[in-house]
């Protein structure tokens, strides 16, 4: 309405000027010069999740106590949280927005949480109506069993080939039981391959050809990087000098090795290396762990340099082996040469460079070589490596090559069980998306990364000091309901809306609408003046140049 | 039920009674235990109001326009620079005919700074729109802010209370506090005729062209000018359910006076016992206890001002190049009736300073001798020049 009232007679008028009509004839969204915009931008974790896990989406839902929905979202990216809850390296926490706040959110315990409470409830995933596609996938590691998981799911009629005796490959033979417990991959695993074919002990290339797999419609590829690589130097042949992957497979196969006394050089500065200094210890032996950079420079994550630096087990650096010798009672004398740090490489670390007449003799029982893996593609010899560190599969048999798809750790990734997992997740998409004939299209297309200016800290408290910290020990500050609870209540929720009403309530113009789907503004009357997005604590409401 | 209580806490208690729904104030002494004891009974629940906390006195009348513009009742409480951080939404309150009950506890203004009491704070709000009202008791205060609700709803003009800082508001007196069923027939709950109401979208006090804002001026006055009679009527009809009588304007031994001092809060208390004093040794002395101030009293002050006697207006306040703001008003009204009498001017108390029963007595002396002659301020208790 818009009918203007005259009055002629002092009498007409009302005591205070109230009209007895609305105002909402003067449209003063025209006045606007910027207008907001509800417009859900990528937090930093989901952001960094190799997993493409939607982390504060699951800690929303754990902070409102819904444990079953946060399970369900968490899986619908991640059908291993369990596991990951405990080995991921959780790089969500090192650009959480709370990092340079106070401290980082615990995610790594809220996951682990999640993935407990699922194997504790024996939660079954839901699978979809058998579609009549059937799909291989080799190698049964985390890239595997990922896309497996999925491709069932979604009613795909799925085998597993692997060349061991029991799925999980990296976590069930690489990873230690003291970072990954048997019974918690066990169960999680039982969930995960629910309505899935497992062949063991099937090698491609030794026990399965490319004729078992060209009746599949998809197949996938991952299986993983397990030969060693060498060190080099002579001697690497004797006995005692080992991989230190094949000792970790032995050892988690049930191998009852015992080293009690002996001593033993593990050689390298990434996880493996790791792992396999702190099981040689646990088995009984005196360890050193050689590594040619400085402990800043090593690979391994963070939290795995902590754990083994708080064990009894030496750690020399600056130090590469040259030459291993036997000596007459059957000891591995090995000489190192020192190293000191050059120029960077093209991994961008310093490259070490030897120092000339620096050799010293280290004497032991065993030497374990970790200082790197390769993927063993022998089964197609017509595969090339790429100078990215992939591998082009380009010339492989024609009647695989149309429906191969890769995962793992033969992508030029790097190797870690999320980017596994996220691989593996990928491709199940990609290959549904074929089984549809469409395009793939990624799920969400956000690129805007929250970042710390977008929050308003105003909104936050700081913690003095958490009373629970992430730790690789499975037993470590374990997390309940009502404590995982009260740590995801310390989210920002950075760039996306947590519903708290803030823009609703602070509308000065009452522009600013709730209904069932959320919040959207009233351009008719909005001014455009920014408090709502001033007032959006985690910065998913923005101001927008022009109208 | 009688009481021994406080000034401020009188407030309280009225406030209580009157059944107020919505109460916003920041701290300020003297004023502070008003809103702390308001905020007892409403975290008690022994009231059943909505207690909103502000950053500011400017924030507590924001609310309150708000509130009241929902149709509830509404109080805050304040002194001094609080006030005069309200002024801006003084205005408002009034131009948007809120009736919106203000207790001022009487502080003068910094700087220098001060919590002390004098007058200067509410009289300098006198042209914001507000009734006034100026108490000498706490038995006073109780009843002028429940009647200050009813006049208030009526006119639908925001009222101010006004009393001496320490003086009163932390003085302890003897309160006959009615029955709450007593107070509920006096003052049923507010009945306002336009509501704010999301649901049914209204346009409040918007942009008003010069082609109609003057026509609200003038309603305001004349709401204003019948005030008079709606005020009377009210404590007229107090008196008749409480037994307690409260004229606009108040005389004491004024038939056969000489002199007459006319004074105002807790200074008039100090007037009024010296002029009992007087009376005993024979003085043939008056007093005039201004109780209302906006609207001025017009009509009682032009029949109860008599030529012939010699008057002085005792002002705890100060406009600075003019003087005392009830000597001005007062002289002003009978200027402009053509009214012969004329008045002396003297200022007092400035600043929480002790007027005296000697300086009253001096006034007198002054008045005498004619001081009512002179248009010169004449202060009082001011330190000598050397």
């Amino acid at each position: 309405m818009n009918k203007f009232i005259v009055f002629k007679n002092i009498d007409d008028m009302p005591e205070s000027a109230v009209s007895r009509a609305p105002m909402s004839w003067n449209k003063t969204g025209s006045w606007r010069s910027s207008t907001p915009v509800h417009k859900n931008i990528l937090p930093p974790c989901n952001h960094s999740c190799p997993a493409g896990e939607n982390i504060r989406g699951y800690i929303d839902l754990i902070k409102k106590n819904d444990v079953a929905m946060a399970f369900e979202l968490l899986t619908s990216s991640n059908p291993l949280p369990a596991v990951c809850g405990r080995v991921c390296y959780h790089p969500c926490q090192a650009n959480c927005s709370r990092h340079s706040f106070d401290v980082e959110l615990q995610v790594r315990l809220i996951e682990k949480f999640i993935g407990d409470w699922g194997i504790e409830k024996k939660i079954q995933s839901p699978l979809a109506e058998s579609i009549s596609k059937k799909a291989a996938v080799i190698g049964a590691g985390p890239a595997g069993i990922a896309a497996a998981h999925y491709l069932r799911r979604m009613g795909v009629s799925v085998t597993i080939y692997d060349d061991s005796s029991e799925p999980g490959g990296i976590l069930r033979y690489g990873i230690p039981s003291y970072r990954l417990e048997k019974e918690v991959l066990k169960s999680e695993l039982e969930r995960v391959l629910r309505g899935i074919e497992f062949k063991p002990n099937s090698g491609f290339g030794s026990d399965i050809d490319i004729g078992d797999l060209i009746d599949y419609d998809a197949v996938f590829l991952a299986t993983g990087a397990h030969i060693s690589k060498r060190m080099g130097v002579d001697g690497e042949e004797l006995p005692g000098v080992e991989s230190g992957l094949g000792f970790l497979k032995n050892v988690n196969s049930g191998s009852n090795e015992k080293l009690d006394g002996k001593r033993v050089i593990v050689v390298g500065g990434g996880n493996t290396a790791c792992d396999v200094a702190r099981t040689a210890y646990r088995l009984g032996a005196k360890v050193t762990l050689v590594y040619r950079r400085t402990e800043n420079e090593m690979p391994a994550f963070t939290e795995e340099i902590e754990e083994l630096k708080s064990e009894p087990i030496e750690t020399l650096f600056l130090a590469a082996p040259v030459r291993i010798e036997k000596n007459n009672g059957g000891t591995l004398k090995t000489s190192f040469m020192k190293m000191k740090l050059g120029k960077p490489d093209s991994s961008g670390r310093a490259r070490p460079e030897p120092v000339e007449g620096s050799e010293f003799e280290i004497m032991a029982e065993r030497i374990f070589s970790a200082i790197g893996e390769d993927p063993d593609l022998s089964f197609f010899p017509e595969s090339e490596k790429r100078s990215d560190g992939g591998f082009d599969f380009s010339k492989v048999d024609k009647r695989l090559r149309e429906k191969l798809y890769i995962g793992g750790d033969i992508l030029p990734n790097p190797r870690t069980v999320p980017h596994a997992v996220g691989s593996g997740r990928l491709a199940a998409e990609k290959i549904m998306a074929k089984f549809e004939g469409k395009e793939y299209q990624p799920s969400e297309n956000i690129t805007e990364v929250a970042g710390p200016d977008d929050i308003n800290l105003i909104y936050f408290s700081k913690v003095n000091e958490l009373k629970w910290k992430s730790a690789l020990a499975p037993d470590a500050h374990i997390l309940d309901a009502r404590t995982a609870a009260e740590e995801a209540d310390r989210c920002f929720s950075c760039g996306v809306c947590s519903e708290c009403d803030n823009c609703f309530n602070f509308c000065p113009d009452m522009s600013v609408i709730k209904n069932a789907d959320g919040y959207y503004v009233n351009l008719d009357y909005c001014k455009g003046c920014g408090i709502c997005a001033q007032e959006c604590p985690g910065g998913s409401l923005k101001m927008e140049g022009g109208r | 039920m009688k009481a021994v209580i406080s000034g401020n806490e009188a407030v309280s208690q009225a406030v209580k009674l009157s059944r107020v729904q919505v109460i916003s104030a920041y701290p300020i002494t003297p004023q502070t235990t008003i809103s702390e004891k308001l905020s007892e009974i409403c975290g008690s629940g022994e009231l059943d109001a909505k207690f909103v906390k502000v950053e500011s006195e400017h924030s507590a009348m924001a609310t309150l326009i708000g509130a009241s513009s929902t149709g509830v009742r509404t109080f805050t409480a304040t002194s001094a620079q609080g006030l005069a951080l309200m002024h801006e939404l003084l205005f408002w309150a009034s131009g948007a005919r809120l009736p919106i009950v203000l207790v001022d506890v009487n502080r003068a203004m910094a700087a220098p700074w001060t919590i002390w009491c004098d007058q200067t704070d509410s009289l300098a709000q006198r042209d914001t729109g507000f009734l006034q009202f100026y108490c000498w008791s706490n038995q006073e205060i109780l009843d002028t802010t429940i009647c200050a609700f009813k006049i208030a709803e009526e006119l639908s003009v925001p009222c101010m209370v006004c009393f001496d800082g320490f003086f009163i508001s932390h003085t302890h007196e003897v309160v006959d506090i009615p029955d709450q069923s007593e107070i509920d027939k006096f003052l049923p709950s507010r009945d306002a005729e336009t509501k704010l109401d999301t649901s049914d979208p209204l346009t409040f006090y918007g942009g008003t062209l010069p082609n109609n804002f003057m026509e609200f001026r003038y309603k305001l006055q004349k709401t204003f000018e019948r005030a008079g009679q709606v005020i009377d009527d009210t404590f007229d009809r107090f008196e008749k359910r409480f037994g307690r009588s409260y004229k606009n304007v108040e005389t004491y031994f004024t038939d056969d006076a000489e002199s007459i001092l006319l004074a105002s809060g807790s200074a008039a208390s100090t007037v009024f016992h010296t002029v009992r004093k007087m009376r005993d040794e024979g003085e043939k002395v008056g007093f005039i206890r201004l109780r209302q101030f906006r609207p001025l009293p017009e009509k009682k002050l032009l029949s109860v001002l008599k030529p012939g006697v010699a008057y002085g207006v005792l002002d705890r306040d100060l406009s600075p190049g003019t003087g005392g703001v009830f000597t001005q008003e007062i002289r002003a009204l009978l200027n402009r009736n053509g009214n012969s009498v004329r008045i002396g001017e003297f200022i007092a108390g400035l600043g929480g300073r002790d007027i005296t029963v000697k300086d009253i007595e001096k006034i007198f002396a002054k008045l005498k001798e004619g001081a009512a002659e002179n248009s010169e301020i004449q202060w009082i208790g001011l330190k000598e020049h050397q």
